[in-house]
């Protein structure tokens, strides 16, 4: 029989939280210390794997999965509800607002249909009023957002992207401003095309991203998955594929193609800055676009090219790492950067 | 700071899959945490792919509606939208989700929810996708376990489940269960001893059968 005033060690072991730990979160210390722990209490070892699979292998009964569809149409309407409460920061309107807002747009649209009724009625043109949407993503942030078909795009810091309210029957145009990822839900019918300067990028359904700043000096496309159609609308056209790459510098219209680089091409998504042979000058855009500042530089820009990432870094950490290898100080001064460049030694 | 200065780490680095997703797993959650606070909507891919299965999970322990669940966990994200500015960037994002959705559900559906808790809210069943070689028990015997469990009082059968099944912390339990921190440690050891002590003969036979296989 039990001896009822000692404790079993599999329930010793159960309530050493450290023990717990190891066996739900193992890492190279503690499995470390277990295994020695075992070796020096050898008669413990089945206590041990006892203890251990009560925790490892305990289901609850009732768990019913989420279905894929419903796993996905919660994911929608959650980011669809940030998006929309991203267009009105103000930090007083409150969900309730939102509702009533929600019933008097409602309202303003059944009136607004009406009225479009009786215009068609009486023979006015009928064309549908669709409205057209602008997202920016202002220096220094990023944003997701959800078109009308349930595409998703996100955009890169000073960059834009507009489309109508509803697509029509027969394509899903939009037009891009800067830098966007694009996941685009497939619909072989309804062809969705991107403008951007006087280049279309056409795909039915894939993912990719599309650099194409005003300030710099080339267009590129990379495709993660799937198959887009990158053209220059007067006429040169390329088919790429997953993983590869085209870019168009301004004034040719010869693709240049390579690879795709992850970190280069999609880094950002992950809030890495990622440089590749960058110039100085090439560096100080990309950080007043990333972190919504102005520099000053104070003396010669400084000549050579940088290569480096940082991923999640604050501004200071930034400019700490470049200090280094440019050899400057900086302040920071709210959203003004001031590099003075160190003399030559 | 030498480190980001060098590209030479870039293949260990790159989180976009070929797939195109985003692979998020490898971030450390309280940046993802504090960049939500900070207004980054991405980050709620991140928060709901991670969660969402574990919410479900829990919240059915409370109310068998399976649609009203998955309201009260929508609900809980347009909360969490709503509240950013005031949430605190350094707590426990799954203790937080955890007790929001407790609440919710509980005000949502009061004597359904106590009803689905005590009769089939967190009962446990032995689950082990591979028999182990050297098993010192047999399955059967895990299985009196876990039955043993599930007589427990329903209060115990959850905390079990938060500290040993979700890896939650005693002052996350002790929010979710509305109960001191020092008081969910008791609550989680007096389940044990009472597991213990409903195990008592059981425990020793497994303990001579232990003999017998070494």
């Amino acid at each position: 029989m039990r001896n009822m005033d000692k404790e079993h060690n599999i329930f010793k072991l159960l309530k050493n939280e450290h023990f717990v730990k190891w066996v739900q979160n193992p890492t190279d210390d503690s499995n470390h210390f277990w295994s020695k722990w075992i070796s020096n209490h050898k008669d413990q070892k089945k206590d041990v794997e006892i203890a251990r699979r009560i925790i490892q292998s305990g289901r609850l009964k009732s768990n019913k999965q989420l279905a894929e569809n419903q796993y996905d149409s919660m994911l929608d309407n959650i980011m669809a509800y940030a998006d929309e409460r991203k267009q009105t920061t103000g930090p007083y309107l409150t969900r309730t607002f939102w509702r009533y807002t929600a019933v008097a747009a409602s309202l303003i649209l059944m009136l607004l249909s009406l009225g479009l009724l009786m215009d068609f009625t009486s023979g006015t043109d009928d064309k549908m009023l669709s409205e057209f949407i602008t997202k920016e993503a202002p220096f220094g942030s990023k944003v997701t957002t959800r078109l009308p078909d349930g595409s998703m795009v996100t955009l890169n810091s000073g960059s834009s992207i507009t489309y109508p309210e509803h697509f029509n029957e027969d394509s899903r145009p939009v037009e891009l401003s800067g830098e966007g990822f694009f996941e685009v839900e497939h619909n072989p019918s309804m062809p969705f095309i991107i403008s951007f300067r006087d280049q279309t990028v056409t795909v039915l359904g894939t993912s990719f991203n599309i650099r194409a700043f005003d300030q710099e000096s080339y267009a590129e496309v990379a495709v993660a998955t799937g198959k887009v159609a990158y053209a220059v609308k007067s006429g040169s056209k390329v088919v790429l594929t997953a993983n590869n790459k085209a870019t168009l510098k301004k004034g040719s219209s010869q693709f240049e193609q390579t690879r795709v680089n992850e970190l280069a091409d999609f880094g950002w998504l992950n809030r890495v800055l990622y440089f590749e042979s960058n110039s100085f000058e090439e560096i100080r855009l990309e950080l007043e676009k990333w972190y919504g500042i102005e520099v000053q530089i104070d003396g010669n820009t400084p000549s050579g090219t940088y290569s480096g990432k940082f991923e999640n870094a604050s501004l200071d950490e930034v400019l700490t790492g470049l200090s280094f290898i440019y050899r400057f100080d900086f302040t920071i001064d709210d959203t003004n950067v001031l590099i003075t460049i160190k003399p030559k030694q | 700071m030498e480190k980001s200065l060098h590209t030479t780490d870039l293949n260990s680095t790159s989180h976009l899959h070929l797939d195109g997703s985003v692979s998020f797993m490898d971030k450390d959650e309280n940046k993802v945490w504090k960049q939500f606070l900070e207004g980054d909507d991405q980050c709620l891919v991140y928060i709901y792919r991670k969660y969402v299965d574990v919410l479900f999970r829990y919240g059915q322990q409370f109310s068998k509606r399976y649609e009203f669940v998955q309201d009260c966990i929508q609900e809980l994200f347009y909360e969490l939208i709503d509240k950013r500015k005031s949430l605190s960037p350094t707590r426990s994002v799954k203790g937080y989700l955890l007790v929001s959705l407790k609440r919710k559900i509980l005000r949502g559906s009061k004597k359904e929810s106590k009803l689905v808790l005590e009769e089939e809210g967190f009962i446990f069943s032995f689950a082990e996708p591979v028999i182990s070689i050297n098993a010192n028990l047999k399955e059967e015997d895990y299985q009196i376990i876990f039955d043993k469990i599930n007589e427990l009082p329903s209060s115990q059968r959850e905390v079990i489940f938060l500290y040993f099944y979700e890896g939650i912390g005693y002052s996350d339990i002790a929010e979710i269960m509305n109960i001191k921190t020092a008081t969910a440690r008791t609550l989680t050891y007096r389940a044990l001893e009472n597991l213990e002590n409903n195990l008592g003969p059981y425990l020793s036979s497994f303990y001579t059968m232990m003999l017998f296989a070494q």
